[in-house]
């Protein structure tokens, strides 16, 4: 056999057949869905209804927050041309979003998982990988659009008392729009792969700039907006600044437009931007798929090709940081910290998004003066500041969840080398513990001091926030901690199916309930007395009250001392829960 | 089952590796191997740990593609369709989905396969005989031991009657019986006039097994051969350990290129 003949006999005009067709990989995925669904009713059915509550709790709570937005925008007898502005941003931030995570999916599942690996070598056609991924990321995406879009759109249509076949529309206008961006996203990771096999995070942390960038001027030409708010001027002046969102040839757009016909009752124009969307979709599949049959094994040889022999430069900074940091802190669990914190700084996908929201948020910050001209009134300044504080831990509480709760579960997988090491295990706790806590501690400590000095608060006050923030990063960094040592999954080795699991989603419904008492317990008392104090603040009269600032400051300390009670509780609890189970892990 | 009686059964070479190099950037990981399995043969690729066994092995499953040269199996490119028809890999870390039921499993490959469904299914039973893994095939697979899916892998990959069988590591986990049933197996489709190639670190195997023998160091064939040829061309007396040894750790750098002569041979 010579070499002229082995590419004669392989060379072809066309693709190769399609000898398997779609039927083993349905199959295959019908079987897998069939027996996860199996699996969860008999072992794990309280995950499934804890899982399945929280998502009707977020599900309800967007609901009802946009039912009341909707009904207070009625109030104003607005065209719908406003709310084609409203919906053309809300659907252009999915559109990215989606697009963006389903790039990273089929990236990250294609040329970066060993199912794809072994499918390569069996006879079944490159496009047909390219579907059986583009089919998972689809259902992830699909689901997310429907938990959070689902409940806007039906609290429209309640709102503009839309007729029942605008309900029905709306199922496949939300499947036609995941589609879109799905099938986008898909084509940019196996053409971005292609050509850049060797950067994929140099990509991924060059979008994140470019993603805040974009933002940061968005937000800027928002709060930039020159007259008084809510003024007509002011309004026309807002709506020319979001033109951008209005663009012909925006999915986005037709989506919005589709919206906004449906509920009108005008199903021929409605009917029509899905079907828009719908082809748009179906052509878009058909270009990614065309792409992934000429390039996706080329791609996953180049991706591949990457791997060997990286070699990473290795800075003392981050040692002599840590060691400084933590001289309190034994040498051992010190280690254990550079080590996580090499880790951190090695993983984009953690950095970046803790640089991305933590930066957004202090850019906000920053600048929230220019927001609102409502903010010499005392009782809005108050309650500016501490929405600011809860957003703030809030995303800490998903960054613990999301980073920090798998850490022990990912460690569990080295136990037989951290066995032999000259440590306890509770070391390791504690050492997971102090880096998420410090990490957090510098974080939204500085972001709260950014928010409340431009707010211009009292000393005093923003003593009692940073005390209370404190209370925050602890009792989140030990909450995620010790359930992450409670409740390992020793199993997995994908942090985001760890924290995606029965012991991620608990973790986060604790944090979050933590979040709410604790704040609440500071919160309530500053607020109802600022209602009562301030005499412009006619909103806020039903629950004004008549304390003298003495009472105020009386009550003010029994509600952080009791929040910092609970941030006791939420670090001993956990941690103890943690150790114990640490301490008797079998391995 | 040693070298002469497969030569006998065919002629036809199965397995081609043509002046074929793999660099990744500056290094360079397979440098210009050359190297013919023909059907019926057991090759045995022997190595150090980084030699380049791996990196050959996925260029032959088309998971990499050379730098410069020709993989091909049968009379087709490494990677084409037809090739990947003819093919079974398993590889040192074996795939399986933990949602599926072994049985599961080898019905979506003999689907892959398009096989006719009676004769999947009597192939499937046969198999699974062969590898005795009837005890836990209704199980799912995340509950199954290293040695239980390396047999399960082995099933499946050699459900569809492959003419090529490249497997990389293919005794880590498994117990004395296990590898047993996978040394026979091993005889069995070369017999049958498989074309097997087989990573290996356990030189005692390839020592039992194998018709030829390849040693690859830094990316280069050193020598092919029988065990026999390997010890006459050496003028080496002792094990194939002694010999490994003494090719891989103990040759000066200026004589990595290795014997000539024994390149030059290339397949009995």
């Amino acid at each position: 056999m010579s070499r002229e003949h082995v590419s004669k006999a392989s060379a072809r005009t066309g693709p190769p057949p399609d000898t398997t067709g779609p039927k083993p990989l349905r199959y295959l995925r019908n079987r897998l869905m069939s027996n996860t669904l199996a699996d969860l009713w008999t072992n794990g059915r309280l995950r499934l209804f804890v899982a399945l509550f929280c998502c009707f709790v977020f599900w309800a709570g967007m609901f009802v927050l946009f039912l009341g937005g909707f009904k207070f925008v009625e109030t104003f007898k607005l065209t719908a041309e406003i709310y084609e502005y409203l919906f053309s941003l809300f659907f252009l931030t999915l559109f990215v979003m989606l697009c963006v995570s389903a790039g990273i999916i089929i990236y990250a599942g294609l040329f970066h998982g060993r199912e794809s690996a072994w499918l390569l070598t069996q006879p079944v056609r490159e496009d047909r990988i390219f579907a059986h991924k583009f089919a998972e990321s689809i259902a992830f995406a699909g689901w997310g659009v429907m938990l959070l879009g689902s409940p806007v759109l039906v609290a429209y249509g309640l709102a503009v008392r839309a007729e029942a076949l605008y309900y029905l529309a709306v199922v496949p206008l939300l499947a036609a729009f995941v589609g879109l961006p799905g099938a986008l996203g898909g084509m940019l990771a196996v053409g971005i792969g292609y050509l850049l096999p060797r950067r994929p995070k140099t990509i991924l942390a060059v979008l994140a700039a470019v993603l805040v960038v974009v933002v940061g001027r968005f937000v800027w030409n928002l709060v930039s907006t020159p007259g008084t708010a809510l003024t007509p001027d002011w309004m026309d002046s807002l709506l020319g600044r979001l033109a951008f969102s209005r663009h012909p040839l925006l999915p986005s757009l037709w989506t919005a437009k589709a919206v906004v016909a449906l509920g009108a009752g005008d199903h021929a124009e409605g009917w029509f931007y899905v079907l828009t969307i719908a082809a748009n979709a179906a052509m878009a599949y058909v270009a990614a798929s065309w792409v992934a049959l000429r390039l996706l094994r080329e791609t996953f040889c180049r991706a591949q090709g990457d791997r060997a022999g990286r070699k990473r430069r290795t800075s003392d900074r981050v040692d002599r940081l840590v060691h400084a940091m933590f001289p309190f802190l034994a040498r051992p669990i010190r280690i254990l910290i550079v080590k996580d914190a090499r880790c951190f700084l090695r993983d984009p996908a953690q950095w970046s998004q803790f640089l991305i929201f933590f930066g957004l948020l202090a850019a906000y910050f920053a600048n929230i003066r220019r927001f609102s001209t409502n903010l010499e009134s005392p009782v809005w300044r108050n309650l500016v500041s501490y929405l600011n504080l809860s957003v703030t831990a809030l995303l800490l509480a998903t960054f613990t969840s999301r980073f920090i709760f798998p850490m022990m579960s990912l460690e569990g997988r080295n136990a037989w080398m951290l066995n032999l090491l000259p440590l306890r295990r509770s070391q390791i706790l504690w050492g997971k513990f102090a880096f998420s806590a410090s990490l957090a501690l510098v974080a939204c400590e500085t972001l709260l001091l950014i928010s409340d000095m431009q707010l211009g608060l009292d000393p005093g006050l923003i003593a009692v926030h940073a005390v209370l923030m404190a209370v925050l990063c602890l009792g989140l960094s030990a909450i995620s901690v010790g359930l992450g040592a409670r409740l390992p999954n020793y199993r997995e080795s994908d942090p985001s199916k760890i924290a995606a699991g029965f012991g991620g989603t608990l973790n986060l419904v604790i944090s979050l309930l933590f979040l709410l008492v604790t704040i609440g317990a500071v919160a309530l008392p500053c607020h109802l007395y600022f209602a009562g104090v301030d005499t412009r603040a006619e909103g806020f009269r039903r629950l004004a009250t008549s304390w003298t600032e003495d009472q105020f400051r009386t009550r003010l300390a029994f509600g952080l001392t009791f929040a910092v009670a609970v941030g006791v509780t939420a670090v001993v609890v956990p941690i103890r829960m943690g150790l114990e189970a640490l301490e008797n892990q079998e391995f | 089952m040693k070298g002469d009686t497969i030569r006998k059964e065919s002629e036809t070479s199965m397995i081609r590796f043509e002046d074929v190099t793999k660099r990744f950037g500056p290094k360079t990981a397979v440098d210009g191997l050359n190297l013919d399995v023909r059907a019926g043969e057991l090759f045995a690729f022997l190595g150090p740990n980084g030699a380049g066994k791996t990196t050959s092995i996925k260029m032959l499953c088309g998971l990499l593609k050379p730098t410069a040269g020709l993989v091909s199996i049968g009379n087709f490119a490494a990677g084409s369709p037809e090739a990947r028809a003819m093919l079974a890999y398993v590889p040192d870390q074996p795939f399986l989905y933990d949602k599926l039921t072994g049985r599961e499993f080898l019905k979506f490959v003999t689907r892959m396969y398009g096989m006719d469904p009676d004769v999947a299914a009597a192939r499937t039973e046969e198999l699974v005989r062969l590898f005795e893994i009837e005890g836990f095939l209704d199980e799912l697979c995340e509950g199954y031991s290293q040695g239980m899916k390396q047999r399960l892998v082995f099933a499946s990959a050699l459900v569809h009657d492959p003419k090529v069988l490249v497997v990389d590591e293919p005794f880590v986990g498994l117990d004395p019986r296990s590898a047993r049933i996978v040394k026979r197996m091993f005889v069995d489709q070369a017999r049958k006039g498989v074309a097997v190639l087989m990573s290996i670190h356990l030189l005692s195997i390839a020592e039992d097994l194998a018709d030829r023998i390849g040693i690859i160091h830094k990316g280069r064939m050193i020598a092919v051969g029988t065990l026999a040829e390997l010890r006459e061309t050496l003028a080496h007396t002792g094990s194939l350990e002694d010999l490994f040894l003494q090719l891989t750790d103990e040759l000066p750098e200026s004589q990595d290129k290795a014997p000539e002569t024994l390149e030059e041979q290339g397949p009995p």
